[in-house]
């Protein structure tokens, strides 16, 4: 499909070669790759995606290219939080109530919390260097500030869709409470509890909230005895009041991610406001760059007239003068 | 080949949407272009996910590569691709940028090639990816490696030293590429080379033939470009015989030729099936369709606003507005769901539209606005449980979360309402209509000539009266060449018509150019000539009543096809040459195969030469058609031919060395007058 081009990098450093340029041991036998495999033959390019941790790719670099370097770290922090993002993503789009993978996601919100956190730090770090940096020249001060600002737009597309996670993941609890209250209001219907219920310590598998596929299950095991009723209400009240609160608090632990998620939203917002206007096209400022050009053409014109004028002028004036002397010369001498 | 096919379609896929363009696997000439630029712009050591790599880098480009990128690829786009900065590769005031690699686009000249050398000498870049809009040369690269290390040697003493490659120009060059990519996509199915001025260079009777050679090789390569990027090695080429066409395909040929074995070049997928037919014409195959007004959108916005570039600029409104304001810009292109729509539809309905779409968005807007308040009412808010409090917080999210496609929405038909107001007054003052009509008439071979002609003189008379053409010196040119195209060699009422053109102080280089080809026979077929039968009940409706403001009641007329048959009839008469001439060459390559076609070829192609790059063809129909028009193209041969192609069921890609409008066109026909010294 992406036949279109040809690769002729082997081809370019052979005729180096062969006029005698030292191009380095790697060069003759990188660039013998096929067309269109895509494969880097120079050994320059340590800054892309060769090494998946943060400290490998900042270690592989020199000073000079600090700045490259850790862009590139936090673009690969980026990208890795939003695989971890997808992973949350599919588990909590779960609505299940028997297997609420209740741990994972909280371990993976944590991380992934922690993980833009220190990203927002990075790039304020990141900004404050091209600042320091930016002395040196326009274009690079130009290059710093939209790498900066790209990352911040990767960074805020990454924080949206964990905070789009977390509600959708808010809404399946909340749903799940509202379940669950309806039919444990009612306390004839009972639930043989097993082991399953405190399983886990924050949400539970619950399987005291839907009755309907214990309760037929329940008379199909005959043999087991009733337990007396009187310790069974207990249980449920003293399960049920920690079951709750446990619930309440995973919500309440979720919303408040999503505030939080929500402050440092606003702090990036107020960084990011103009990029999503973007929809500028390459030859804008050539065509400024032209108008400019011509009108300064235009003045070197209007400019060349008046000198000419003046030139003319002054021939002008010449002649008269001359006229006079010639008269002045044939008439008095 | 199997496994690249596969490996490119997942790039595209993710190119798609990285970019969030989903129209980029139509397979179109437009959406390659723009997946071979996604790839080249990806670091070629990440490989698989362009725009997932961490690498940033700035993309140095030339005239030509600038003009290719800015329809296809907005500055945003190109951040999602990991651009930070895009240079013009001829300015010389670029800065170092030392930890950051660069991506070249430009074509391989011997300036460009010297500009490249100097940078990579000079160290300005981490790294240089050079690529090469039409492929470079064997000589040119020798040129560009010796000096190269040349340039180190000279520069690079102390750096040497060092231990680092650092001074080593060479030892910055990550790859070289051809791209092929020297044409402009402008429409899905739309390419342009950008060759200025191609007709007067190819009609140019006092060119040397150096002039010539060079134009046609850039036509060649651009041509290849083109089918390079359409990836299939066509089954054949077909063209008029004895002409510029001719010429042109011949070069081709050879040049294909070489390419023509898959073991050698892998440029051309082997895939059979996409191969395509490729038609090349030359202008004078059909001029008038290419002069004539049009009444559709996007040929009336490139005529009248001098749309290029998919970008146009509108002149601010004279009586409105007090202070007097820059003309505005407006890009006219994919993101544009209303041009997208509607470039192909006639004006009046386009008008008619732009209304519609302007009260949807009222409506709209007054639905959000309705939701908004209706969670923020406190008291409903406070008598509501908790369900409903949330409910409506999800209402008035929804609704702020629409807002931003709503804007932009109400900047695209704002937009149009300037472009189309502009339209209208520019058809007011030149009565566009009345061209448009009498035109149309003319070139169906059904238009009453004597009224034409009375028409122009008419003109001579003054403006403003009622019933007079008004327009510009090039508009009633055009009528006249018009008139004088579709009449054939034989049509002696054109001397009346000549005199109101001096009268009416016209240049009259191009009529009488345009009038010694039609005496010698090259200006194409007649229109007309071969419209029969279909035409015969029609012959009595042709005589137009030409009073003043015709706009509502042509589009009257034009549009309620049920009353007025014969009008949606003259407009379906109305197909170009080039349409005609598609058809033709497909049914006859469908010799055997079953071709939905309406009616018998109108166009005699027995006689077009023929060119098989690859040998022979099998008898099976070619599924897709390149046309290309050497000598400039327009918009209204676009249109109908993707409409045709709609109808049959054929990929048509539509090729021209530039898009003219008719005006422009003119332009160089009295060029090539003056040339011949007519007057």
């Amino acid at each position: 499909m992406m036949s279109s081009t040809r690769d002729r990098t082997s081809e370019f450093f052979s005729i180096a070669d062969r006029l005698g340029g030292s191009v380095g041991a790697s060069a003759s036998g990188g660039g013998g790759a096929g067309a269109g495999s895509g494969l880097a033959p120079r050994g320059l390019s340590g800054s892309s995606l060769g090494s998946s941790s943060l400290s490998g790719a900042a270690l592989s670099k020199v000073d000079s290219s600090l700045f490259a370097s850790k862009a590139s770290s936090i673009g690969m922090g980026i990208h890795a939080t939003s695989t971890k993002l997808a992973r949350l993503a599919a588990l909590a789009k779960r609505t299940s109530m028997f297997d609420d993978p209740a741990r994972e996601i909280a371990e993976l919100t944590g991380v992934i919390k922690q993980d833009i956190a220190s990203l927002n730090a990075a790039i304020s770090d990141l900004q404050n260097l091209s600042r320091g940096t930016s002395g040196s020249n326009k274009q690079t001060a130009a290059h710093g500030t939209t790498v900066v600002n790209n990352l911040k737009t990767k960074l805020m597309g990454a924080m949206k869709q964990f905070k789009e996670v977390l509600t959708v993941r808010n809404e399946n609890l909340k749903v799940q409470e509202s379940r669950r209250s309806r039919f444990t209001a009612s306390p004839s219907k009972l639930p043989s509890q097993g082991d399953g219920g405190v399983r886990q310590p924050l949400l539970g598998a619950a399987p005291s909230s839907s009755p309907l596929p214990l309760g037929s299950r329940a008379p199909t095991t005959p043999g087991m005895p009733p337990p007396p009723p009187m310790f069974q209400s207990q249980a449920l009240v003293a399960q049920n009041s920690s079951y709750v609160s446990a619930r309440s608090e995973a919500i309440a632990q979720v919303e408040s991610t999503i505030t939080e998620l929500g402050g440092i939203f606003s702090q990036l917002a107020t960084m990011v406001q103009e990029q999503g206007e973007l929809a500028v096209r390459i030859d804008e400022n050539v065509e400024d760059t032209l108008s400019n050009v011509e009108a300064g053409q235009g003045e070197l014109l209007k400019y060349l007239d008046r000198i000419s004028g003046n030139r003319w002028l002054i021939l002008k004036v010449l002649g008269v003068v001359l006229f006079f002397l010639l008269i002045f010369v044939l008439f008095v001498l | 080949m199997a496994l690249r096919e596969k490996s490119g379609g997942a790039s595209g896929a993710d190119v798609a949407s990285l970019l969030s363009l989903p129209f980029l696997s139509d397979n179109s000439i437009r959406s390659r272009q723009i997946l071979s630029l996604a790839k080249l712009l990806s670091s070629p050591s990440s490989g698989e996910s362009p725009g997932d790599s961490g690498e940033f880098k700035v993309f140095v480009l030339d005239a030509l590569a600038r003009d290719i990128v800015a329809p296809l690829l907005k500055v945003q786009d190109l951040r999602k691709l990991g651009v930070t900065l895009h240079l013009a590769l001829e300015d010389a005031s670029r800065q170092a940028i030392p930890d950051v690699p660069a991506v070249y686009l430009c074509a391989p000249t011997p300036e460009n090639i010297s500009r490249i050398v100097n940078d990579t000498v000079a160290g300005m870049y981490a790294a240089a990816s050079l690529n090469f809009t039409p492929s470079i040369s064997r000589v040119s690269m020798e040129a560009l490696a010796r000096e190269m290390i040349n340039g180190s040697k000279a520069g690079g003493g102390t750096d040497a030293s060092n231990g680092t490659a650092s001074g080593n120009a060479l030892s910055r060059v990550r790859s070289v590429f051809d791209q092929y990519m020297s044409f402009v996509s402008l429409e899905p199915n739309f390419f342009s080379l950008r060759i200025p001025d191609a007709y007067v260079a190819f009609n140019d009777p006092a060119a040397r033939d150096v002039d010539v050679a060079n134009a046609t090789s850039r036509v060649v390569e651009g041509l290849f470009s083109a089918l390079a990027t359409v990836g299939a090695m066509p089954w054949c080429l077909r063209c008029p015989r004895g002409g510029i066409a001719e010429h042109v395909a011949g070069a081709l040929h050879a040049k294909l030729k070489d390419h023509a074995n898959p073991a050698k070049s892998t440029i051309f997928a082997t895939d059979d099936a996409a191969r395509p037919l490729v038609v090349i014409l030359d202008r004078n195959f059909d001029l008038g369709t290419a002069l004539a007004h049009s009444w559709d959108y996007q040929p009336l916005v490139h005529d009248v606003l001098s749309l290029k570039l998919n970008r146009v600029s509108v002149p601010p409104s004279s009586g409105g507005t007090a202070s007097p304001k820059a003309a505005k810009t407006y890009d006219l292109d994919r993101d544009d769901f209303f041009w997208s729509t509607h470039a192909a539809s006639p004006f009046p309905k386009v008008a008619e539209d732009v209304d519609v779409q302007l009260n949807q968005y009222k409506r709209a807007v007054e639905e959000i606005s309705k939701q908004a308040t209706a969670g923020d009412d406190p008291s409903a808010a406070f008598d509501a449980n908790r369900s409903d409090l949330s409910a409506n917080t999800k209402k008035l999210m929804s609704a702020v979360n629409s807002l931003p496609e709503l804007t932009a929405r109400k900047r695209i038909i704002d937009k149009h309402t300037n472009i189309a107001t502009s339209l209208l007054g520019s058809i007011k003052t030149r009565s566009l209509d009345v061209y448009c009509s009498v035109e149309a008439e003319l070139m169906t071979g059904k238009g009453d000539r004597a009224a034409a002609a009375q028409l122009l003189s008419a003109a001579v008379g003054g403006g403003g009266g009622e019933g007079s053409l008004r327009g510009t010196a090039t508009d009633h040119l055009r009528l006249a060449l018009v008139h004088l195209l579709s009449g054939g060699s034989g049509a002696g009422d054109s001397e009346g018509v000549e005199s109101s053109l001096r009268s009416l102080g016209c240049d009259m280089g191009a009529y009488l150019y345009a009038k010694r080809m039609v005496s010698l026979n090259l200006a194409g077929p007649a229109p007309g000539s071969g419209v029969t039968g279909a035409s015969a009940g029609v012959g009595g409706m042709t005589a137009r009543d030409s009073d003043g403001n015709l706009l509502s009641d042509w589009a009257d007329k034009a549009f309620s096809s049920v009353t007025k048959g014969v009008k949606a009839l003259m407009m379906s008469e109305r197909r170009p040459a080039v349409v005609d001439a598609c058809e033709a060459l497909i049914s006859e390559g469908a010799s055997s195969s079953a071709v939905p076609l309406g009616t018998a070829p109108r166009i005699d192609v027995s006689n077009f030469a023929r060119f098989e790059p690859r040998g022979s063809s099998s008898g099976t129909a070619p599924r897709s058609v390149v046309v290309f028009m050497v000598g400039g193209g327009c918009y209204a041969e676009y249109l109908s031919l993707n409409a045709w192609s709609k109808s049959v069921g054929v990929r048509t890609t539509y090729g021209c060395t530039e898009c003219v409008s008719g005006g422009e066109l003119a332009a160089q026909l009295s060029v090539l007058g003056d040339k011949a010294s007519l007057k």
